[in-house]
């Protein structure tokens, strides 16, 4: 198995801007996900703000939970573009970050 | 249900492949590195299909649809939690898995925590929740197979072991790894058909479906109404069942989200790509997988509580058979035979890559590190991989015929629940949190896996309705438990004076490592101010 560990030299000071910028964008990323699944089921779950129906045959349960799906589309798409803008910004030679 | 020689034939196709596969896998599993994570060679979204094909068991497939069909919109929780826990390890567990670990958990841990308590604990706790997870889809598959092919429970259960052990033992991760990417495109491609049939059923209209759904569940609630007879979930709305279900299902659900990210069967996966860029692709890949197939569960669900005849009350309890009997009404033998298929594929897939990590802690993680001190002949060392490989198939194989006609369906939720009760706190705590302390991760580990498993012993799972436990998900009380035994011991261990230094040295060094894949070597060149603050 090839070894993780890339060519390069480490910097200390390059790799700290990359732990940031990494923490910046993962940060939210996470909390909005955490939040929008887990009041999902709180909301569905516990109360009966979610019953009755938007239009019919699409109930507002139904609505929030495919709506779901649309986020981690989202948040897979912007996670994936933000990280390869991160890591060009950061390159092997000056970070070790592999690309 | 018995399928014909239609089935035999697709089955035996199906079978020639998978063997086809090993044979090739076979001849380049030659180390310990190509058995347990091939390598490193599985191109990212390679790797993303084969995780696919790894995490949706037949309980996903044939179970969800089957959920829905039965239990309306409650069901449709067991496909959202997916591409949702997915996310969540991309985001936090995924990239600095690969960039730390080697072979398995043990590994990620070991780079901080280098005493072998906490190897050991992982190890264990990764070999009992995979035994208990082996047993489960043993049991499940083995019914499911005797119900669709119609053959004895024992002959269903051995077959499943024998192809089973022939993939890992010989063809290892390669193998395993390319039967997953089968399953997934087979897995796709049956979905698709199904889909499409259902909705030409219905007007090209998902709406009308759902329409068709309520309007059926509120006729057969008014007439349980009418009869005196409670009411039976509605199709679109949540059914809430009274205090205690509502909880157990939160907690259910809680369970097996957290309980994706400490998995070691789903986490080793990620070991096998050369990076963490081919790990995020990976993740990528999968996420958009089970969120464009498992969205369309509902379609199936609800295609099955129309299309079959008697609607709810024609499905057979658990629901498992909603797909198959969808198909034989939609496409005849041969698309049962091809969705029978597709389950038996599900099912090898699924236990193949357990059997694989199963193998992993014990050959890596207790030969190799904790009995041989990391001082290892590679031979000897794959003959034992090998040997785990036989020994976790043949111990699961033999418990699941012991316990045929057991309830074990608990047995699922309480692997996955350890998993999300003593992994994820040590893997989370390893990884992000500066104060963790090797006792602080080891006794967090075992307080999770122990309260994970009392709750069990003491539910109404197996002590019936006296049982002082009447949640009969865990994940509530266990996962905070897990986490809060690791704070608390951390916080009264923390070392002081060089210890200290050292302690904040090497967790700086993990950190970049973590982030970058680069070992920074000696790290005590990082300022305080320089130090990695984890999330």
């Amino acid at each position: 198995m090839p070894p993780s560990t890339p060519p390069g030299e480490f910097n200390a000071e390059q790799y700290r801007e990359l732990e940031s910028a990494r923490k910046k964008l993962v940060t939210p990323l996470v909390i909005i996900t955490a939040v929008a699944f887990w009041a999902q089921q709180i909301i569905t779950n516990f109360t009966g703000w979610m019953d009755g129906a938007v239009f019919a045959g699409m109930s507002w349960a139904y609505l929030y939970a495919f709506a779901l799906f649309f986020l981690v589309i989202a948040v897979t798409t912007y996670y994936r573009r933000q990280m390869a803008a991160i890591e060009a910004k950061y390159k092997p030679s000056q970070t070790g970050a592999e690309q | 249900m018995k399928i014909s020689a239609t089935a035999a034939v697709i089955f035996l196709l199906l079978v020639a492949v998978t063997l086809g596969i090993t044979y090739w896998a076979g001849k380049r599993n030659k180390s310990v590195s190509s058995h347990l994570v091939a390598s490193g060679h599985i191109s990212g979204r390679q790797n993303g299909v084969a995780i696919a094909g790894d995490f949706i068991s037949a309980a996903s497939f044939l179970g969800t649809t089957g959920a829905i069909a039965l239990g309306g919109f409650n069901g449709f929780y067991y496909a959202v939690y997916i591409p949702i826990a997915y996310v969540l390890a991309m985001l936090l567990v995924a990239e600095p898995l690969r960039n730390l670990g080697q072979f398995t958990l043990g590994d990620v841990l070991a780079t901080r925590f280098g005493g072998m308590n906490v190897r050991g604990a992982i190890a264990t706790s990764s070999i009992i929740l995979s035994l208990i997870y082996i047993v489960a889809q043993f049991v499940g598959a083995a019914l499911l197979i005797k119900l669709l092919f119609g053959i004895e429970y024992w002959v269903a259960a051995v077959i499943i072991g024998v192809l089973t052990t022939i993939y890992t033992l010989f063809g290892g991760m390669l193998a395993t790894t390319y039967i997953q990417i089968v399953k997934t495109a087979i897995l796709l491609f049956c979905g698709a058909i199904l889909v499409v049939m259902v909705l030409a059923k219905f007007g090209w209209n998902p709406l009308t479906l759902f329409q068709k759904a309520e309007a059926a569940t509120n006729a057969a609630n008014e007439a349980a109404k009418a009869a005196g007879k409670p009411a039976s979930p509605e199709a679109l709305e949540p059914f809430r069942g009274g205090a205690l279900k509502q909880w157990d299902q939160f907690s259910l659900i809680l369970g097996v989200t957290l309980g994706v990210l400490g998995l070691p069967h789903v986490m080793i996966r990620f070991l096998t790509v050369r990076d963490s860029n081919a790990a995020r692709t990976s993740a990528v890949t999968a996420i958009w997988i089970f969120a464009g197939f498992l969205i369309f569960m509902p379609v199936l669900g609800y295609g099955g509580m129309l299309l079959i005849e008697k609607g709810r009350a024609g499905i057979p309890p658990g629901g498992n058979m909603t797909v198959p009997m969808l198909s034989n009404i939609l496409g005849g033998d041969v698309l049962l035979s091809f969705v029978s298929a597709v389950a038996f594929a599900t099912i090898l897939a699924a236990l193949s890559g357990l059997v694989i990590a199963t193998s992993g802690a014990v050959a890596h993680d207790i030969y190799g590190k904790l009995m041989k001190k990391g001082q290892v002949d590679p031979s000897k060392q794959l003959l034992v991989a090998r040997l785990a490989t036989l020994g976790a198939v043949v111990v699961s194989l033999l418990i699941a015929l012991l316990v045929e006609k057991q309830n074990v369906a608990f047995l699922a939720t309480l692997a996955i629940t350890i998993s999300a009760s003593a992994n994820l706190p040590a893997l989370l705590g390893t990884i992000y949190w500066r104060k963790a302390t090797a006792k602080g991760v080891f006794w967090g580990m075992i307080a999770g896996l122990a309260v994970a498993v009392l709750m069990i012993l003491l539910s109404t799972t197996f002590m019936g309705e006296s049982a002082p436990v009447k949640l009969t998900a865990p994940g509530i009380i266990s996962i905070p438990a897990g986490f809060i035994v690791m704070y608390l011991v951390s916080m009264l261990t923390q070392p002081k004076g060089e210890a200290l230094t050292a302690a904040n040295s090497l967790f700086d060094r993990i950190r970049v490592q973590a982030v970058t894949g680069m070992d920074p070597g000696n790290p005590d060149h990082l300022t305080p101010a320089q130090r990695a603050v984890g999330h």
